[in-house]
This record gives C-alpha cells, sequence and structure tokens, in this order.
C-alpha cells in the first residue's frame, strides 16, 4: 500500500471542496487553479483511487507549493490534516524515483552538506534553519540574543532533516535525524534550543513520525520561548521600542502549535481576537518578546496558523525560487499595508528570505533575536 | 479540437497572455471540469472526466481578455468564464470544450469610495480578501453568501447570487450600480454610471444573471455598508410553519428591515433544535431572526418583530442560538458536513409572492416524496431570503443511495430537478432563486419564460452571432 493510500478516505472527504480558497499561497500568487488546494486533494484522490498515476505535470503541481498547512488550518471545522497528505504524496512519488529535478538536487545537496561534530554543552543551540540557509550570517545575533538573556549555549549548525522529509526523502531524513540524535547524545546536552520552528519541528513531531527517539530525559526549547522567559520588562530602560511591527510566524510553526485556527478566524473581517487565528507557545513567545521590546504591534487576518508562506517554507524557496520569490513580496506587501515598518520573525529561513526580497522596500525584517540583542 | 488546431490556437493565446498563463496538460484542465454542481463530481467520484475546455487561459488586462474573445470568434470557439469554481449549476462547464478564461488575474480593487459608499472592483477578485479589504476600512460588501471564501464578485453577479443577509441588504443584482463588460465581439463596454435612471430600459440587467451568456463581466461597481454598530441575533420557535411564515410576511410588510430571517420546516427544525438547543421537539418551525445597524433603531426593530412573533405564538428561545447559528454559519460547508458523494442532492430554491409560498413548499414535498419514496428521497428546506412581496424556500433533496450506474444515476437526477422545476413554476414560482440556470437549468429556461425567451433569443442572436459565449447555457445551443 502506498502511504497515500492510508488517506484515501480522508482525500476521499475533501476532493471537492473549494473552502480553503483564500488561504492557498502559491494558487493565490499565479492565480492557476491547478495550483488550489482543492485541485491538489482532487488529484492525490485520483491518484490513490487508481484513476491515474503520477505524471510529470501531476508531480511538479504537488511540489509547487509548500505543506498546505494553512489549508490545513484553515479548515476550522475538521482540520484535515492535508499537510500529511502532501508528505505522504511526496514519499510516494520520492520513492518511485519521480520527484522532479529540483527536488532531488536540493536533497542531495543537503545529504552532501553533511554534519559538523556537535560541541558538548548541558544546554545547546541548534541551528537547524541557519544550516538550511547555508548561511551562518543570523548565528551571530542570535548567539548574542542569548548572551544578552544570560543563557549560555553554544551553537550546533546542523541540518535536521526536516528539509527532506517535507520534500518526501523519508529515507533521507531519517538517515539525517539519526546522526544528528547521536550527535545530541554525544555532546550530553540536556536541553535543546531550537534555532527556530522548523527545527523545533524535526525535533517533537518529525522524529517521532520517522521512529526516532530523542535521548532520555532531553528537553527541547524553541529559541523564542527562551528569550520570552528573559525578556525586558515592558517600558524598562531596554525596551527600544522598534516601531510598528507585524510579527510573522512560519509554516512549520503550525505544525507544532497547540491549536489551529478557529471558526471565528475564517469569518469574512473577523480580527478582534488573534488567539482565534492559532493558540500556542511558537505563537505567543515571539509577540510576548516584541511587546516587552515597546513595539506597536499591528494585525490581520493572515496570521498565526493562517500565515501566510514567506515562500522559505518546506523547501519551496530551494526547489521553486521563482515562486518562492513572489510569496516573499506578497507578504512584505501584505505587511506593508496593514501598516507595518517591520516584520519581525522567530525563523531564520524566513528572516533571510524576506530580507533577501525586502530589497530597498519601506518594510524591514528583522530575526526576533537580532531586536533582542540590540 | 484537432490536435494541430490546438497547438496553434495555443501559440495565439501564448502570444496575448503569456506562456505561464496558457494551460493545455489535463493536469491543469480537470479542476475547471469541476464546480459545486453534482454531475462533475459524479464523473470524477466515477473515474469519469467531466467535459473539460481544450486550452486554459488567464488574462491579466480586459484588453487580453477581449483579444482571447476575438480570436474565439475567428475561430468558432466557445469562451466560458470562470471564477471561483463554486457555482452549483454546472455554469463553468465547457460542454462543447473550447476555451476557458480564468478571470482570477483580474482580481484588482480600483476604488472605495467612503463618500459615496461604493466600491469598485475588477470580476476576479475573491469575495473573502474583498470583504476583508472593506472591513479594514470599517466598510462591508454585505453579501456573504455560503461561497464567499471561493467565489468572485463576478460569480455574484453571473448568477444573481444572494448571501445570508439579503433580506436587508438584497442579492447581488441589488448591489450593483454598473459593470464593465467584454462583449462577444471583443468591444468593452460600461454600462450607465447608476442604476436607477430613466434613460431607457438600461442594459446593467442584461449582463447580471447572464452567466457570460451576453458577455463578461470584468469590473462591477457595488453599493457598500458601514459596518455596524450593532448586531443583534434571537431564536423562536414557533407551533407550525404556517405560524412562522405568517410572522415573517407581517415582519416583512411591516418594513422591520430584518437583517435575516430564516425558518426552518419541520424536518429541518427537529435536526437544527437538537443540535443547537440540546433538546428534542418533534414538530414546530424554529426560526433565527436578526437585526444590525445603529443600537436604537435596532432595538425599536426587535420589539416590533418579537411582538410579532409573539402574537403567532413563538416561543422565545433567546439569543445564544441565534449567535450561535452566526458564528457557524460557514460549518456546514466544510467536509464531511458538506452535501457530498455518494449521496445524490441539490438545491432546489425558488421564489414567490407570499400567497404561494407555503403552497407550493408542501406541493414539492409533497410531489418529491411520493414519487422518489423507493429512492428514500429526502426533503427538506427553510426559507431565509424575504422580500417586501414574498419568500424564497431554500429545499434540498437527498438520495443516499442512488444509483451506482452513471447514466441511471444522471437520470433519476434531472428527473426530480424536472419535477421540482415543474412544481416551482406551477405555483407562481421560478426556475431559481439564486444559484442560477448553469448546465442544470438551461433546458428549463425557454418553458420559463415562454414566448419572452425571442427576447432573450434575438439579444444573443444580435450579441453573439456565433453563439461564442459559454454554450450550452440558458437555453441556447452551441457555437457554430
Amino acid at each position: 500500500m502506498s502511504h497515500l493510500e492510508l488517506y484515501k478516505q480522508e482525500l476521499y472527504e475533501w476532493r471537492f471542496s473549494p473552502m480553503t480558497k483564500p488561504a492557498a499561497e502559491v494558487a493565490n500568487l499565479t492565480q492557476l487553479e491547478s495550483h488550489s488546494t482543492r485541485a491538489r486533494v482532487m488529484m492525490m484522490w485520483r491518484v490513490a483511487a487508481g484513476i491515474i498515476g503520477w505524471g510529470a505535470r501531476e508531480v511538479e503541481l504537488l511540489y509547487q507549493s509548500t505543506l498546505d498547512s494553512i489549508s490545513e488550518a484553515f479548515d476550522v471545522f475538521q482540520h484535515y490534516p492535508i499537510s500529511q497528505h502532501m508528505l505522504a504524496a511526496r514519499a510516494d512519488v520520492w520513492e518511485a524515483g519521480l520527484a522532479p529535478g529540483p527536488v532531488k538536487a536540493v536533497v542531495e545537496a543537503s545529504v552532501q552538506a553533511g554534519l559538523p561534530t556537535s560541541p558538548s554543552a548541558s544546554v545547546l543551540l541548534l541551528a537547524g534553519e541557519v544550516a538550511q540557509l547555508g548561511d551562518e550570517t543570523l548565528l551571530a545575533p542570535i548567539q548574542a540574543a542569548l548572551a544578552a538573556a544570560g543563557v549560555g549555549a553554544p551553537a550546533w549548525v546542523a541540518q535536521t532533516g526536516a528539509l527532506a522529509y517535507a520534500l518526501g526523502a523519508w529515507n533521507v531524513a531519517r538517515e539525517q535525524g539519526a546522526e544528528l540524535l547521536a550527535g545530541l547524545q554525544a555532546s550530553g546536552a540536556r536541553t535543546v534550543i531550537a534555532d527556530g520552528p522548523e527545527t523545533g519541528w524535526a525535533l517533537t513531531k518529525i522524529y517521532p513520525a520517522l521512529g526516532l527517539d530523542l535521548p532520555e530525559g532531553m528537553t527541547v526549547k524553541l529559541l523564542s520561548a527562551v528569550l520570552a522567559e528573559h525578556r525586558p520588562a515592558a517600558g524598562s530602560e531596554q525596551a527600544t521600542g522598534p516601531g510598528r511591527v507585524f510579527v510573522h510566524d512560519s509554516r512549520p510553526a503550525c505544525l507544532i502549535a497547540d491549536r489551529m485556527a478557529n471558526n471565528l478566524a475564517v469569518m469574512p473581517g473577523f480580527i478582534s481576537d488573534e488567539t482565534a487565528f492559532g493558540q500556542g507557545e511558537v505563537y505567543e513567545a515571539q509577540r510576548r518578546v516584541v511587546e516587552a521590546l515597546g513595539a506597536e504591534r499591528v494585525t490581520g487576518k493572515w496570521i498565526r496558523s493562517l500565515a501566510k508562506t514567506s515562500g522559505a517554507d518546506d523547501g519551496l524557496w530551494l526547489t521553486y525560487p521563482d515562486l518562492a520569490a513572489g510569496l516573499a513580496l506578497q507578504r512584505l506587501a501584505y505587511a506593508g499595508e496593514l501598516g507595518a515598518e517591520t516584520i519581525i520573525t522567530d525563523s531564520p529561513l524566513a528572516a533571510a528570505f524576506l530580507s533577501r526580497h525586502a530589497g530597498g522596500g519601506p518594510v524591514k525584517v528583522n530575526l526576533l533575536a537580532e531586536l533582542f540583542g540590540e | 479540437m484537432y490536435p494541430l488546431q490546438k497547438r496553434m490556437i495555443e501559440t495565439e493565446l501564448v502570444g496575448i497572455v503569456g506562456r505561464d498563463y496558457v494551460l493545455t496538460d489535463e493536469a491543469d484542465r480537470i479542476i475547471y471540469g469541476v464546480d459545486h454542481f453534482w454531475v462533475p463530481r459524479l464523473l470524477i467520484d466515477r473515474g469519469q472526466t467531466p467535459p473539460l475546455p481544450d486550452l486554459v487561459a488567464l488574462p491579466e488586462t480586459v484588453e487580453q481578455l477581449a483579444e482571447i474573445v476575438r480570436l474565439a470568434n475567428i475561430y468558432r470557439l466557445p469562451v466560458v468564464p470562470w471564477g471561483g469554481g463554486s457555482g452549483s449549476q454546472g455554469g463553468i462547464l465547457a460542454v462543447y470544450g473550447g476555451i476557458t478564461v480564468d478571470l482570477k488575474r483580474l482580481n484588482r480593487i480600483v476604488e472605495i469610495n467612503d463618500y459615496s459608499l461604493t466600491t469598485t472592483a475588477q470580476a476576479g477578485i475573491n469575495g473573502y480578501d474583498l470583504e476583508n479589504a472593506l472591513n479594514q476600512r470599517g466598510f462591508t460588501l454585505p453579501h456573504y453568501p455560503a461561497s464567499v471564501h471561493s467565489a468572485t464578485l463576478g460569480g455574484y453577479l453571473a448568477c444573481r447570487g444572494s448571501g445570508t443577509v439579503s433580506t436587508k441588504y438584497g442579492k447581488a443584482e441589488d448591489m450593483v450600480l454598473a459593470v464593465q463588460v467584454v462583449l462577444p465581439n471583443g468591444d468593452v463596454i460600461r454600462t450607465l454610471p447608476v442604476p436607477n435612471h430613466a434613460a431607457g430600459p438600461g442594459i446593467l440587467q442584461l449582463f447580471v444573471g447572464a452567466e457570460g451568456s451576453y458577455g463578461i463581466i470584468t469590473e462591477a461597481t457595488m453599493r457598500i455598508e458601514q459596518l455596524p454598530e450593532e448586531r443583534r441575533f434571537r431564536s423562536f420557535l414557533f407551533p407550525t410553519l404556517h405560524a412562522g411564515l405568517e410572522a415573517g410576511r407581517r415582519m416583512m410588510l411591516d418594513r422591520l428591515q430584518p437583517l435575516v430571517i430564516r425558518l426552518y420546516d419541520e424536518p429541518s427544525t427537529i435536526k437544527t433544535v437538537r443540535h443547537v438547543l440540546g433538546t428534542e421537539v418533534d414538530q414546530g418551525a424554529y426560526m433565527v431572526i436578526g437585526f444590525d445597524g445603529w443600537r436604537d433603531i435596532v432595538e425599536a426593530q426587535e420589539r416590533r418583530a418579537f411582538t410579532i412573533c409573539k402574537e403567532l405564538g413563538g416561543e422565545d428561545l433567546g439569543e445564544e442560538p441565534g449567535r450561535h447559528w452566526w458564528e457557524h454559519r460557514y460549518d456546514f460547508y466544510f467536509p464531511p458536513k458538506a452535501l457530498d458523494m455518494p449521496w445524490m442532492f441539490g438545491t432546489l430554491d425558488t421564489v414567490c409572492t407570499f400567497d404561494n409560498i407555503e403552497r407550493l413548499y408542501l406541493a414539492k414535498k409533497q410531489a418529491l416524496e411520493e414519487r422518489y419514496r423507493q429512492w428514500g428521497l429526502f426533503y427538506y428546506a427553510h426559507f431565509s431570503h424575504w422580500y417586501p412581496w414574498g419568500a424564497m424556500a431554500y429545499d434540498r433533496f437527498i438520495i443516499e443511495d442512488p444509483p451506482a450506474d452513471v447514466d441511471e444515476a444522471l437520470a433519476l437526477h434531472n428527473e426530480v430537478w424536472d419535477l421540482a422545476v415543474k412544481v416551482n413554476m406551477e405555483y407562481g414560482g421560478v426556475i431559481n432563486e439564486h444559484h442560477g440556470v448553469g448546465l442544470k437549468l438551461a433546458r428549463h429556461v425557454r418553458a420559463q419564460y415562454g414566448l419572452g425567451f425571442q427576447v432573450l433569443e434575438g439579444l444573443k442572436r444580435s450579441l453573439d452571432p456565433h453563439n461564442v459565449m459559454n454554450p450550452g447555457k440558458m437555453g441556447f445551443g452551441p457555437t457554430g
């Protein structure tokens, strides 16, 4: 049985629903109906039902997307696990050797990057998102923020396998995960600080799904949560006030949050209670830090579990960079429409990718840690 | 279309809209054969392929769309407009192939006029996105259809759609001031700047509800409203449907301007009361009433409405059930709540004057339940769009175990519709109130209009002599 066939009944129930259309990220960029969640689910059901096979264009449509956890969140009635359907389909495609060239190339590159030796420490910063970026520029502000918070945690810049997992290469992800866990074991770390939500997702969700166990007694914390614990008191001398800020949540945050959006979130125009859009420490922590820093926070419909992608989620920025760039520009424009001067995010991937596309535009982008360390 | 011809026309389309916006692969086109109509879903469910366009093009400008339409005239190709793909009547089905034009790239808000309270937007804008943009400015387009998350502004108008608060604010055709249209010959026109005038009969409403048969709406100016200071709901349980209908009629004739009146028939009442209130009733008619606007006016409207309800034996169930409905009103459209396979189903909505509405409902219920007893047809209704002269029956049928064979299933489906439409017309109703005609009801349009159809046909012949615009709908034949 294929991975996708496990979800045949759910795909059957979802295959004709257009309800998540406003949330469809890539479809709302390209406007191609075939990029919509409905089209993709219908396609996956037809494959699972044996009506069609994975043709070249079907495979391309499958990968021209994030894992679409935003549609999962927007389905406020049932929260069908659309991201799981995507993962299962991609795993089938990968195992059949049908993944598109860019996907294969990205996975191979992540393998070739290898894993450096882990430092020895009881508290360790696992910089999985920074590792995926292949650029350690953002490591310095993260370390500065931890230092400012009085937390000693040497950094380990290491691929977690989240990228390979999202692209369906579960065999590769399992190997990378096992190697990383061995490194953590060797480090003697009791607490691992994840540099961003994707790293947190790998440690807390992907590894269990791949049958990999964290070392006994190891605790995982998000960097944003650590910073929130040590945030300056609002109005204190440390609070610098970064102006009007829009907080961006990355897509993996949705997969480690406590709750996705509720029925009120999809009401036209509803914006009064932000928690309707998703709840969990992954959302609250960075907001607590931002507010403590004296920022005036602006907000809108597409936040928390309904946050549209920066383009840097689930490997899309590496596999289909043009699509990802368009999504980044849309996210920047959205923040601008809300009146934000700055986007702040706890995701190094999102921060770097949005920054790359912000150019000299009116909206600046900062990693949360960059503000904290100032 | 012959493969070579398709390649040649594809080349021309690429020249108009660019390579990325011409779709030829079946993997891309198949979704353009599926809307919310039951029949294409049936076909997909049974492993078949619904009618598909040969090509899909996504114009970014009105000029590009006009060029495509001119091209279609040269080659005598059908042109089928596509918005959100959420219609329930099969209006988007390319039954004769041709070119589907997906209008979603025409999605700009041109203006929000906060002085006259109007907005002008392109037809491909998503309804939810438009509403959110208006809400940010303190306004609303008070058209909240079940399809608001997927439908487009053009789709609202193409089928004369209705939303949950239409009783106060009207249907899509009541909110529109003017439209821009690409005519079947490629000319781009604008209707008069305002809808109320004495400058002849006007042409605005020829395009509203025509589902692309007379041209493609590309832009519309709509009336908008300020977000209300107050919005309140109340529920009542009436002893009979008749009492509930009478309460609704009196509220409308007293011009109380309710935001919403949702009156459920007995089968729906039993189910709804159990779901919302957690209590059992075996008869009666449940009603949700809402008012919105300035607080003092809402209070006055409520006082009079509640008095009417109580005079007719309505039991006041308080605010909470109505509020619950309002906040959960989209739940029913998410799977697995939404009606779907393997059931056969359809919404048979119609509208007529108050003197006919109860008779029409009872006659249709009896006719369908008796004729299709062996199929276990379940019929239920609510009355949710009210006018100063009548009301709409939003009635549905469900057959939980339809024939497995596609042809048999389709025959049964069409029979049910034929009977329902016949009753609708016999009792002074119309073939549809707010979902449109599409492919589903195209065969009934001539009977609906009688000799009046020659007006529609004459216009069609004059505007679209080759019948390129959405052929097979509205009682019109194929391209030729």
